[in-house]
């Protein structure tokens, strides 16, 4: 199980929940699960094509998944995944 | 050394174990770039003048519009249609006298932002989009000058500080632009985004309390919650990983 973390609005996603417990092994496979819990979810995080969303970042205990594989970074047990949307504005 | 009337001015926060009169002096000597004087800008501005930080250059290129009035708490029906650098220089010098203030009328370039980080002890990002942020990250990592990223969106915010060589740095956080419509934003989201900005600043110029140092602090306004967001450096990040 991995533990996926919502900031903010992301929350209101998982009706209202800041955690949720998940089996996934990678970060695609946490966003289907989402989805899958919480319909809709996935189409705040993905576009069409199934990319990530420029307006969201993704973190795997502090690591930017941009930085790492994606959508394909692997997961193991006790992950802690953190998403959040980019704030621009000033 | 502060004066009598500085050490009344400042009587409150000199009140506070941490500050005293040694850290109201270490403020007056230091020197601080505000990148941008709009939602965020103000209050991080308002604040580091009201808290007696000696040197505020502040740089914006925009004027005054009646739509930035619901945010942009340094400018009132007067300031509309007046360079903001020029307005908020006015309401800074009309707040705390005795500090200097620099306005800069001009835009954040590759060829400007070295010479406005230059002796600047820590930099506040107060922008609206990502390509001026990467350049006050590059040089906040080539001059070793600390950086407070400040965002908003709506009711909410996010925020962390930045240490050269020691945090995670912009690139490691964002590696890609988010994209760079006008967001909708209730002024108090950046009201409260540039006060902790700002309470970040004076921390670390005065080596006081914990720093938002590798911790993303999301705040979200609707359900009044903040949610920490732990980072790290990315040692492959094409800004910061040779430093």
């Amino acid at each position: 199980m991995v533990v996926a973390r919502l900031s903010g609005q992301l929350r209101k996603l998982a009706n209202g929940r800041e955690e949720v417990n998940l089996a996934a092994d990678d970060i695609a496979g946490c966003i289907n699960s989402l989805e899958q819990e919480f319909p809709g979810a996935k189409e705040r995080f993905c576009d069409e094509k199934g990319e990530l969303l420029d307006a969201i970042n993704i973190y795997i205990n502090g690591d930017n998944i941009r930085s790492l594989q994606g959508l394909s970074t692997p997961l193991k047990e006790g992950d802690e995944v953190d998403f959040m949307s980019a704030f621009a504005a000033g | 050394m502060i004066t009598a009337k500085e050490e009344e001015r400042y009587d409150r926060q000199i009140l506070i174990d941490e500050i005293g009169v040694k850290g109201q002096e270490r403020l007056k000597q230091s020197r601080v770039l505000v990148s941008g004087a709009g939602g965020l800008g103000s209050p991080i501005s308002l604040y580091l003048a009201a808290a007696g930080v000696g040197s505020l250059r502040i740089v914006d290129q925009d004027e005054v519009s009646l739509s930035n009035l619901n945010r942009q708490i340094l400018y009132g029906n007067q300031d509309i249609g007046i360079k903001k650098a020029e307005a908020a220089e006015q309401r800074l010098r009309n707040l705390n006298p005795d500090i200097h203030v620099e306005a800069v009328a001009g835009r954040i370039t590759e060829e400007t932002v070295l010479d406005l980080a230059d002796s600047c002890d820590i930099i506040l990002d107060a922008m609206d989009n990502f390509s001026a942020r990467y350049l006050l990250n590059d040089v906040a990592l080539k001059k070793n000058i600390p950086f407070i990223y400040g965002g908003v969106c709506g009711l909410e915010g996010a925020l962390t500080t930045i240490i050269p060589g020691k945090t995670a740095c912009l690139r490691c956080i964002f590696p890609t632009s988010p994209p760079g419509a006008a967001a909708p934003v209730l002024g108090a989201t950046p009201g409260a985004i540039g006060c902790l900005q700002a309470m970040e600043a004076i921390k670390y110029i005065l080596g006081m309390g914990k720093l938002l140092a590798n911790r993303l602090l999301v705040f979200d306004g609707f359900s009044m919650a903040f949610t920490e967001i732990r980072l790290n450096r990315n040692p492959r990040c094409s800004d910061c990983a040779s430093i």
